[in-house]
């Protein structure tokens, strides 16, 4: 997929691409309003990271010309901004997420994945851990079929620790990803231990989950690789 | 005591003081008066009769004898001629008061004497007004005088009190309007007060001046913490996903890892610290819609259901006894969820293991109460009063001190009074009430 990141800050910007080139997507970037107008005129992307205050500009001008010539992309503001009136004015102009800084890269890219699957509603994003599957669509986890009851919560715990497999989250990441806004004033992180001994504990019943690590001092881990 | 009272008392007082002095000077004057126009009189009087004697003779009146008299019926005035021994006349007052004796009835009179010759004779006229009748006039006068003073006064102290209240109308306008009514942030859309005193046009006046200064400098504050916190967001996504990307790194020893997930859990604090001074600002300059529809129960039910693994985790009861078909208006869904998550979150946090948690109504008049009751560890009273103060220290380790800020700003916002009541070791029970409807 290709990715366009409209971002003035080069020292996050460079983060971005690293982490998004990992995992397989094409990056160009930009920095200014101008050069982002430049690039979209003749080129098409899947995908449109775009920051709002931009040193000529505003990148919510960007925005309308993505939805006149790109109305496809997938675009996803990343404002440090975090107004209410810019988030809903990112929105209404077309924007599919608004995403506040300071973000999480694993929070970006499990973004980037609800967008896809929101938009294309594509099948096969059932994914399989030993003979659990886990339908990212419907949000429910089968063993052999047999359907798996878990709350919300302990879905997206799950759901998010899959999407960013083989690596590391730190429950900070996975309570900012869960409780979102909320985790601005609650920062407790011991209920991420609770929702994964919950998982566990539902899984269990059916087959071993030795796959979901717990990575000490930092959080936990889908580990595929064994 | 009230401006107008001791205004009006003022009046009344220095009135009486007047009044007071009027009435005692009143029969001095009185009789000064008198006096100097019966003096007037009795010279008018003497030229008279000597107009009447040039024209008729002195004999037409003494007719032979050598004295003449003339009084009129009640004895108010007299007149007498009469012949004068020289010796007699020495050390004579023109004008003085006398007793006399007519018709056997004593009375005193104030007579003028004037000395003339006639005929090589000495003749002394002497014209007599009686005072009786001057103190008769002058008591009357006094009577009258004070019932027409006390009426006189009586109707000034209404009419000061009616005019001072009417005056001072505008100055308790200004108070109410001004200060009672206001709450902070200040409505400043208003208009001045009409009046026509310029001191209260100018108290009105200074008065905006100074809630707009107020304002200015806490606007100032406010766009400054919020401008300080968003600052902060930028370098704090950078680290934040520098170390992200580290973390991924495969040849990363477990030390270096755990050192760089203390670093991340640092930086969340700092990015907390700075979206929830944001988040602060944010709510008090306004940006928040109050439009929403809320059904408390539905709210309550929502954050409970997600919150039940921590509670199932802690063995931890939750009682929720709010009426269900009940909805509040001219609120904001976001900020309400956020408010009572936090206050039940604090609740299961501070809580013992196979406590319990108590969330009730109730009415009180036209205020709607929301109590939630905890089993927990309490709070310390020395505690409680800085409970909801930016920064205070007692939400524990990890925790960033502006939770209850938060809580604070948000019941503020919709006009919500929040309660603490916290006995230590016992538990903790806060209380929401708000105007309904």
């Amino acid at each position: 997929m290709k990715v366009l990141l409209v971002e003035d800050e080069h020292a996050l910007a460079d983060e971005i691409v690293s982490f998004l080139t990992q995992l397989q997507y094409e990056c160009e970037t930009a920095s200014t309003v101008k050069a982002a107008t430049a690039i979209l005129t003749d080129r098409y992307f899947d995908i449109i990271l775009l920051d709002l205050g931009l040193p000529d500009g505003d990148g919510l001008d960007i925005l309308k010309t993505i939805k006149m010539d790109q109305a496809d992309s997938i675009i996803v503001i990343l404002s440090a901004k975090g107004d209410i009136k810019d988030r809903i004015e990112g929105l209404e102009l077309g924007a599919d997420d608004y995403l506040p800084k300071p973000f999480s890269l694993a929070e970006l890219h499990a973004r980037i994945q609800a967008i896809i699957r929101r938009k294309f509603a594509t099948n096969g994003n059932v994914f399989q851990i030993g003979d659990f599957s886990v339908d990212m669509s419907t949000r429910i986890v089968y063993f052999k079929g047999q359907q798996i009851l878990l709350y919300k919560k302990e879905f997206d715990i799950l759901s998010y620790l899959i999407l960013n497999r083989n690596r590391p989250l730190s429950r900070s990441q996975l309570y900012e990803h869960v409780w979102g806004d909320l985790s601005i004033s609650n920062g407790d992180s011991n209920y991420i231990d609770v929702h994964i001994k919950n998982i566990r504990k539902k899984l269990v019943v059916y087959a071993s989950v030795d796959w979901l690590e717990s990575v000490r001092g930092i959080g936990y881990k889908i580990n595929l690789s064994k | 005591m009230k401006l107008n009272h001791k205004l009006n008392l003022y009046f009344a007082l220095s009135k009486l003081i007047i009044i007071g002095l009027f009435i005692l000077l009143l029969p001095a004057i009185f009789n000064w008066y008198s006096v100097y126009t019966i003096d007037k009189f009795l010279k008018l009087q003497r030229n008279e009769a000597f107009q009447n004697i040039k024209v008729n003779g002195l004999d037409f009146y003494l007719e032979g004898s050598d004295a003449y008299g003339s009084y009129t019926m009640l004895r108010d005035d007299y007149i007498a001629i009469q012949q004068a021994d020289p010796d007699s006349l020495i050390g004579l007052k023109e004008i003085d008061d006398q007793i006399r004796v007519i018709d056997r009835d004593t009375a005193e009179y104030r007579i003028l004497k004037n000395v003339f010759t006639h005929n090589k004779k000495h003749y002394i006229l002497e014209i007599g007004r009686s005072r009786e009748t001057i103190e008769l006039y002058s008591s009357l006068f006094q009577h009258v005088g004070l019932a027409l003073l006390l009426i006189l006064f009586s109707i000034t102290i209404i009419l000061d009190f009616y005019f001072s209240r009417q005056a001072l109308r505008p100055f308790w306008l200004i108070i109410d309007k001004r200060l009672v009514k206001q709450k902070f942030p200040f409505d400043l859309n208003f208009s001045p007060i009409k009046t026509t005193t310029s001191d209260f046009i100018f108290l009105d006046a200074s008065l905006k001046a100074l809630m707009e200064s107020t304002t200015k400098a806490f606007n100032r504050e406010r766009e400054f913490t919020a401008n300080a916190s968003h600052e902060l967001l930028t370098p704090i996504s950078i680290l934040r996903s520098k170390i992200e990307n580290m973390m991924i790194d495969k040849d990363l020893s477990e030390i270096q890892a755990l050192k760089l997930s203390e670093m991340d859990n640092t930086l969340d604090r700092l990015g907390r610290i700075a979206k929830s001074l944001l988040l602060l600002a944010r709510i008090d300059s306004g940006q928040y819609k109050k439009t929403d529809k809320i059904s408390l129960h539905e709210v309550l039910s929502d954050i409970i259901s997600e919150l039940r693994p921590m509670l199932e985790d802690r063995n931890i009861n939750v009682h929720l006894d709010i009426k269900e078909d009940f909805q509040l208006v001219g609120l904001n869904q976001e900020l309400i969820f956020h408010l009572f998550y936090n206050l039940i979150n604090n609740a299961i946090r501070y809580n013992k293991s196979g406590g319990s948690i108590e969330i009730k109504d109730e009415y009180l008049g036209n205020t709607y109460q929301i109590f939630i009751a905890d089993t927990g560890q309490g709070i310390r009273i020395e505690d409680l009063d800085t409970i909801f103060d930016r920064f205070s220290h007692h939400e524990g380790s990890g925790r960033h001190g502006l939770g209850m800020s938060i809580v604070k700003s948000i019941a503020d916002y919709f006009d919500i009074r929040i309660k603490v009541k916290s006995k230590l070791h016992k538990g903790t029970t806060i209380s929401l009430s708000l105007k309904y409807p």
